[in-house]
């Protein structure tokens, strides 16, 4: 049994990691139909389909917390909240400039995704654990495709690698923020429920700094964890769930 | 080079652990690395598959019936090595080509002579041969690479969409109201 | 062999059931006509990812979401599989797409519509999909190898599409008044283009014989149409929806649907560039082409700095 302000922090926690993952799916589903490369297109989609699915994955157990059905809960969370109470970090509700921006912004959060995804197997809270189990499964091959990506974009060409470099100059400092812990975190770390984000931080930067510059690319300097994962109203967030919401609410409460 | 000149590479799917091989269809990509990536986005979100396999084309030597019957190979011994070749064929009124036998040969006009000869008992329509080392496998790519996941897609299950039921559910609903009327 | 000879063996070969492979001589008609249906398909299957595609950020819940990203992403791999089949007969990739972004090649008229609102993704769904299958259940044993084969693939898959575009219909249709609306709004649009995509009645399809006796077509354009009429209008009347035609009713006698006259100079008009959204499809097309020129050059340099061998060559 969880004290209640141990379900208090996971709910939150649960908030917070399935909102980062629905959203960037969201904002990857963008690019299906204008791919660069018809066999891409589809490969892209895969990777959407699979953070949508894992943002759900992590709804259902909010709704295990709060003794809601997690068949439907979920479809409440994402199509009744509010933009200000999605917890995502902001950089996932970004839209996309080109496909360097969308690329890079995918390999770094699979690069993060490859070491806290693996250490949330070990969980103490069990739904924690299965889900995590679950996940892994698909990210293997999340990383395998946007490592070769990012790698052959940097690689490429003079255009190729000044678009990978101008997307890393845009997404390197509000992808810290990922690692920020919400409130209360650390009573999960020491519960054994999450993951301690700062040595997950430590291992990302060790993985991804060396392998973005061979690719040619410039990492910033900085990679300083902000104090909090949003800072502030994102701009974004507004329209992207006025757009997402748009169609069911024509007829709240009615079945689409 | 222009995308028209990207290589393509046939693909192979083993739709299930102990079923052999048939050919799922093709890509194009730079590379092999990424050939194999594109025909796991392709060929391999659906649970037809639990590995794959790619080729270039280039390296596939194919022949159907009518080209058989006019087919004489180079049958004297090179200088190469022999190696192994896969056969692939497409036999009596099936479409699909399927893993049939693997033969050892110098080229691939002896290997598929030689193919040929050892079906000689089935009604082979059309076959393909290629070096056993030109492929590149999803089965090498080492990590935990798995297709299990795209087996349990409810989005892709027809059960997902009980039409069936809805329509029955529809039509008593209607029945329903007559009776009432 | 001279020319007729050769044309009856060929002819002999495909009465037997035999499947054709690239190498195997054909007639030249064949080749055309062949290149022809397979790139069209093809199109129609990217042309399409569009108009739904535009409705994944709205799908007004999670299942919907998923689903028609996972349908529209099938699209894709459906033009996938086409293009590869086309370029067996010679064509390459860039002449194909190069095709279409001219306006020289077509497309399934249907993709040439708006889709203003959310029932539209069920109505496409149902009806484009149901006459999609109705018209490739007989390619799935076409006589050209590469195209039965990418057949076979697409129609297992098409089958799930139109019963999700048909769940989609059936939910609004039984749901609220507004939703209801919307539904037969929908079909008020979508029925006729829908009509039109068997394409023009069999007195005026010179190629429907000729295609016959090469495997390629088993029936006729007006015999589909029927096929889909007789079995949709049932179901949508069950659900309270009426196709946008006092014309339509079963005749006893004759065992046939009746129907208002459809328009086949809409449909010329709308094939040939003059519809409301072929400017906008192509233009979508093209964008994403244009946009991605940078990636695929970069894929081609870093492949020829690397030149990564292929394994034992």
């Amino acid at each position: 049994m969880l004290s209640a302000s141990l379900r208090s922090a996971l709910d939150s926690k649960l908030l917070r990691l399935g909102d980062d993952e629905f959203i960037l799916g969201h904002r990857n589903s963008e690019w299906t139909g204008h791919g660069p490369i018809l066999e891409e297109d589809i490969a892209f989609a895969n990777l959407a389909l699979d953070e949508l699915g894992h943002g759900i994955l992590w709804y259902r157990i909010v709704a295990l917390l709060r003794d809601e059905d997690p068949e439907s809960y979920p479809d409440q969370l994402v199509y009744q909240r509010g933009a200000a109470e999605f917890q995502n970090v902001d950089f996932v509700a970004l839209p996309h400039t080109d496909w360097a921006f969308s690329m890079l912004r995918q390999f770094l959060f699979d690069a993060y995704e490859s070491i806290h995804v693996p250490a949330l197997t070990a969980s103490r809270f069990e739904p924690i654990a299965e889900a995590a189990a679950k996940i892994k499964q698909e990210e293997f091959y999340h990383l395998y495709h946007t490592k070769a990506w990012v790698q052959r974009l940097g690689l490429g060409t003079e255009e190729s690698r000044r678009r990978m470099q101008t997307a890393l100059d845009q997404l390197w400092t509000p992808f810290q923020q990922l690692f920020a812990p919400g409130p209360e975190e650390s009573l999960l770390v020491d519960a054994g429920i999450t993951a301690d984000l700062g040595p997950v931080h430590v291992k990302w930067h060790e993985m991804v700094v060396p392998f973005l510059e061979s690719c040619a690319l410039v990492v910033p300097d900085d990679a300083v964890v902000p104090r909090l994962r949003q800072s502030g109203r994102s701009e974004h967030m507004g329209p992207l769930i006025a757009e997402l919401q748009q169609v069911s609410k024509l007829a709240p409460g009615a079945v689409w | 080079m222009t995308s028209a000149e990207w290589p393509v590479y046939q693909v192979f799917e083993r739709p299930a652990p102990e079923r052999p091989l048939r050919a799922a269809g093709s890509v194009h990509a730079v590379d092999s690395d990424m050939a194999l990536q594109n025909a796991w986005a392709v060929y391999g979100r659906r649970p037809t598959a639990v590995g794959l396999w790619v080729v270039p084309r280039d390296r596939v030597l194919m022949k159907s019936k009518e080209e058989l019957a006019g087919f004489s190979p180079r049958l004297e011994a090179g200088t190469d090595r022999e190696q192994t070749y896969c056969v692939f064929r497409r036999s009596g009124a099936k479409v699909v080509y399927e893993q049939a036998t693997s033969v050892l040969a110098t080229n691939a006009e002896q290997a598929m002579a030689r193919a040929v000869e050892q079906l000689a008992g089935e009604d082979c329509q059309a076959c393909w041969v290629f070096p056993a080392a030109a492929l590149i496998s999803s089965e090498g790519v080492g990590g935990e690479c798995s297709f299990a996941p795209q087996q349990h897609k409810w989005f892709r299950d027809h059960k997902s969409f009980p039409v069936g039921a809805l329509l029955r559910d529809a039509r008593a609903h209607v029945e329903e109201s007559d009776d009432d009327a | 062999m001279d020319q007729q000879t050769r044309v009856a063996a060929f002819e002999a070969r495909i009465a037997r059931g035999e499947t054709i492979e690239p190498g195997d001589w054909m007639p030249d008609e064949y080749r055309r006509q062949l290149l022809r249906m397979m790139s069209q398909h093809a199109h129609s299957e990217i042309v399409g990812m569009l108009p739904e595609g535009e409705w994944i950020t709205r799908a007004p819940s999670l299942k919907r979401k998923l689903v028609l990203l996972a349908k529209v992403q099938d699209e894709g791999g459906h033009g996938q599989y086409l293009y590869d089949a086309a370029e067996s007969l010679g064509a390459t990739r860039e002449e194909l797409i190069a095709a279409l972004h001219s306006g020289r090649a077509k497309y399934a008229n249907v993709f040439n519509y708006p889709v203003p609102s959310w029932a539209d993704v069920g109505m496409i769904g149902w009806l484009v999909d149901l006459a999609a299958i109705l018209n490739q259940s007989m390619l799935a044993k076409c006589s050209y190898g590469p195209y039965a084969r990418a057949m076979l693939r697409i129609c297992s898959e098409e089958t799930f599409h139109k019963k999700q575009g048909q769940e989609i219909v059936i939910t609004l249709a039984r749901g609220t008044p507004e939703q209801k609306a919307m539904a037969q709004e929908s079909l008020n649009r979508w029925w006729w283009p829908t009509l039109m995509q068997f394409g023009y009645p069999d007195s005026e399809s010179p190629h429907t014989a000729t295609l016959k006796r090469w495997g390629v077509k088993t029936k006729s354009n007006d015999e589909l149409r029927e096929t889909f009429i007789r079995e949709i209008v049932p179901e949508l009347r069950l659900l309270g929806l009426e196709p946008p035609d006092p014309e339509l009713r079963f005749d006893e006698a004759s065992g046939r649907w009746l129907h208002s006259p459809i328009d086949f100079d809409e449909l010329k008009r709308v094939v040939n560039g003059d519809g409301p959204c072929n400017a906008a499809r192509i233009g979508a097309r093209i964008k994403a082409h244009e946009d991605g020129a940078w990636v695929r050059e970069a894929m081609l340099a870093y492949s020829s700095k690397h030149e990564l061998s292929e394994a034992g060559a």
